[in-house]
């Protein structure tokens, strides 16, 4: 789970490059030609991919934590093989993710490092709390589901190495994605309680899910470099009002109430009015919706979220904790385990 | 929540000095016996055995398969990849070591193992592999070693479990989440979703 | 019913070990480490699964709907690990070997059906102890400050060891088959445990007084459930 669309980056302009390689690159790219390991690419482009994969690969590790928080807590053993087997997942999609920002040019190690000590960057819905069970299944409803528009959008872009890269994380997406729609049912089938909990945390997560494709685009974002050398494929705000045109009827099916809420430091919601802009404009077809509360958004990038300390402290730890284990397998060069 | 994910722990400075990486390997998945393998991912790992294993516990588990293969990614040497694909070619012989001949079909596409070719070195090895399997369909070759390459398989030891996996994929869900559906939805609403569902998400 | 109690005992293990090692997911030393080790643990709650089914009844029920002291899992599975990956590593190593040599066991019974389900979780059994032999020996022999480690492990664990074979039948005789699995590779790896037989030095669990934290363990394990217990979820 995750997607890069929130790191809206300015991309260096291409001061210094051969305006002759950097025409044929762009042509290249623009006649959906991919672009391959040993190709000619501008340095911003080569950075700016290294940048975006590694958000990517920062966000499956620090996404692995809020839902591995219930692990110990699934009810059946189907549930609790299923989330496990989904964080598992979310380790190896970071796990490749980081392998195509080490070809770009920089180590595991660095991007670890650089992770916990809070030097880059990871998507903000980690950062919100997921205080039951319910929450388990909204994240992987609404945040997978969200995570699967945009991934499906970025297996269209042009870097080679990236786009098999998430080729083979949709085909895992598709699995967290299902078992979300699957426990959002169950729970929508059950008992006062299970039902009321879902409703709980389908409002801790609808604004957030809004605000998963990003804030909203700049004017010409198709003219800049991340859309123009398709890193970047879709716009947000688009992106965002399909995710809402698939959510928002099938939410008010289950017998949902899409509300706009207040929240606290916590992240715990403290008042609801039902979102009367939530209706269908028969014109355009498109769901209308109130905006999430973009100054929120803001305040958790810049680290002042309800739990970026919380995760950014158990990652830390775990990473410090395996420190003589990586040493110790670093150690020698073992060729021959002992028979079992 | 466990008591480790719960706490808040301290640190004093800064982290201990960096491990950097461990050796690169690429990995393929062979589907069933005799197959070609194909191109599953990457892992870091410190040797063969352990890269070897680690690939059987991820990639050998994405979905069915019978075997991984593994090199390590210093050890392959690609061909320049066509804008087109690329011309066939003539060269003979077969002097020198046995090299794995992979080839990508396209731009984008991932790299399936072809066959052997014998070369004195890598880039004879790319002539040879490009005459032998390209037939003017690939845009790309790459030649390992075959002493560099190696190989876990089902008959060894286990990669593929036989109890049940389905709650790891998602077709293990797709008929229980129809059946629930229907208690929300009319046959005609679910049937339009079902099909955005495979345009949005499959 | 010798047999039924051992299955029930290996079930509830495989159930602790897997509820414990998930726990794991996302926080394991090395990235690769990480996945491979929750694919066994997700095989331990499998190989619960499988049994619990052979045992009859709802396998969700058994696995969360008993109390506390009608589990028969030992003290060893349910340890704090204190988030030190060298305990964890100990305990699945001692675990596995011990859930291998009660599988041989059943897959040479008399139950045809429990015959079956013992040889094909063997063929994964096998994975496990292939790995955990590899890892102890790595992690023994990779440097003073890993060898110490891993002895500070064993010499935790050692007294927790006996538990293994409480209440288990040919006691005896399984012990000295699984001191054959471990030895060598704790001797390749300059490892030693003190356990000299499988009279237990701390007991219980088998027989259901368990420890304080086996009911920590349990209460956090079914606390959704719990919620509804006849519920679906």
């Amino acid at each position: 789970m995750s997607g890069a669309a929130n790191p809206v980056q300015p991309m260096c302009p291409c001061e210094g490059e051969d305006p002759e390689k950097l025409a044929q690159f762009e042509q290249r790219i623009a006649e959906g030609v991919h672009i391959e390991p040993g190709d000619w690419m501008p340095e911003a482009y080569r950075q700016g991919m290294l940048r975006m994969a590694e958000h990517h690969a920062n966000s499956e590790i620090i996404g692995a934590l809020p839902e591995g928080e219930w692990i110990t807590r699934a009810p059946s053993l189907r549930r609790k093989l299923a989330l496990t087997a989904k964080v598992q997942d979310e380790v190896g999609h970071g796990q490749m993710l980081y392998r195509v920002s080490q070809e770009l040019g920089k180590s595991r190690d660095d991007m670890l490092r650089d992770l916990v000590m809070g030097k880059t960057k990871y998507h903000n819905c980690f950062n919100y709390p997921a205080p039951t069970w319910g929450d388990i299944a909204m994240i992987q409803w609404l945040i997978d589901g969200a995570a699967i528009m945009n991934q499906k959008t970025l297996a269209d872009g042009a870097y080679g190495p990236y786009v098999r890269t998430m080729n083979r994380i949709n085909m895992e997406e598709a699995f967290h994605f299902k078992s979300g729609e699957d426990m959002v049912l169950t729970l929508m089938s059950g008992t006062k309680l299970q039902k009321q909990m879902t409703q709980d945390a389908f409002d801790r997560w609808w604004a957030v899910s809004l605000m998963f494709f990003g804030p909203h685009d700049k004017p010409g974002a198709e003219t800049m470099p991340a859309m123009r050398w398709r890193m970047k494929i879709e716009k947000n705000d688009s992106l965002r009002q399909r995710f809402v045109n698939r959510f928002a009827p099938a939410a008010k099916d289950l017998g949902l109430i899409i509300n706009v809420c207040a929240k606290d430091e916590h992240g715990y919601v403290t008042s609801v009015r039902e979102d009367e802009q939530c209706v269908r404009d028969e014109a355009t077809g498109n769901w209308g919706f109130t905006d999430p509360d973009w100054d929120e958004f803001f305040r958790v990038i810049r680290g002042n979220g309800p739990c970026n300390a919380h995760r950014l402290n158990l990652r830390r730890f775990s990473h410090e904790q395996g420190d003589w284990v990586r040493r110790a397998g670093a150690h020698g060069t073992i060729t021959t385990p002992p028979a079992a | 929540m466990s008591k480790r994910r719960h706490i808040t722990y301290e640190f004093d400075g800064d982290l201990p000095e960096g491990t950097g990486d461990d050796a690169h390997w690429v990995v393929y998945t062979r589907k069933n016996a005799g197959g070609p393998a194909r191109w599953a991912g990457y892992l870091d790992a410190v040797d063969v055995d352990l890269a070897l294993q680690y690939s059987r516990e991820h990639y050998g588990l994405d979905e069915a398969c019978v075997g991984t293969l593994i090199h390590r990614h210093d050890a392959m040497t690609d061909s320049e990849y066509g804008l087109e694909p690329l011309s066939p070619a003539s060269a003979k012989g077969d002097d020198g070591e046995p090299w794995v001949v992979f080839v990508q079909k396209g731009r984008g596409n991932i790299h399936i193992e072809a066959g052997l070719v014998h070369a004195p070195n890598a880039r004879t090895a790319i002539a040879r592999g490009i005459a032998s399997f390209a037939g003017g369909k690939v845009t790309n070759v790459r030649v390992v070693l075959q002493a560099d390459c190696h190989e876990a398989m089902q008959e060894d030891l286990a990669i593929w479990r036989e109890h049940d996996l389905s709650y790891k994929y998602a077709r293990g869900y797709s008929k229980d989440v129809r059946a629930k559906w229907r208690t929300f939805r009319d046959e005609a609403d679910l049937e339009g979703y079902r099909a955005g569902d495979i345009k949005e998400h499959f | 019913m010798p047999l039924r109690d051992d299955v029930m005992a290996l079930a509830d293990d495989k159930l602790m070990s897997g509820h414990m090692q998930s726990d794991w997911t996302g926080l394991g030393p090395i990235l690769e480490e990480d996945i491979a080790a929750s694919a066994m643990a997700q095989d331990d709650l499998s190989h619960a699964q499988v049994l619990y089914e052979w045992l009859g009844g709802d396998p969700d029920a058994t696995a969360f709907g008993r109390q506390a002291q009608a589990y028969r899992c030992c003290d060893l599975v349910t340890l704090p690990d204190e988030f030190d990956w060298a305990i964890a590593t100990a305990r699945r190593f001692m675990c596995a070997h011990f859930a291998t040599v009660l599988l041989q066991d059943f897959a040479q019974s008399d139950d045809a059906d429990l015959v079956d389900r013992a040889a094909r979780l063997l063929k994964e059994q096998a994975i496990q102890t292939t790995h955990l032999n590899a890892w102890i020996f790595r992690l023994g022999t990779g440097g003073t400050d890993a060898h110490a480690r891993m002895q500070h492990a064993f010499d935790t664990l050692s007294p927790y060891v006996g538990g293994l074979f409480e209440t288990i039948d040919q006691a005896a005789d399984r012990f000295d088959r699984w001191r054959a699995a471990v030895d060598p590779v704790l001797q390749s790896a300059a490892l030693k445990i003190d356990v000299t037989g499988p009279e237990s030095t701390t007991c219980g669990g088998r027989s259901g007084q368990h420890a304080e934290h086996f009911i920590l363990q349990q209460a956090e394990m079914t606390q959704v459930r719990s919620l509804e217990p006849d519920a679906a979820w």
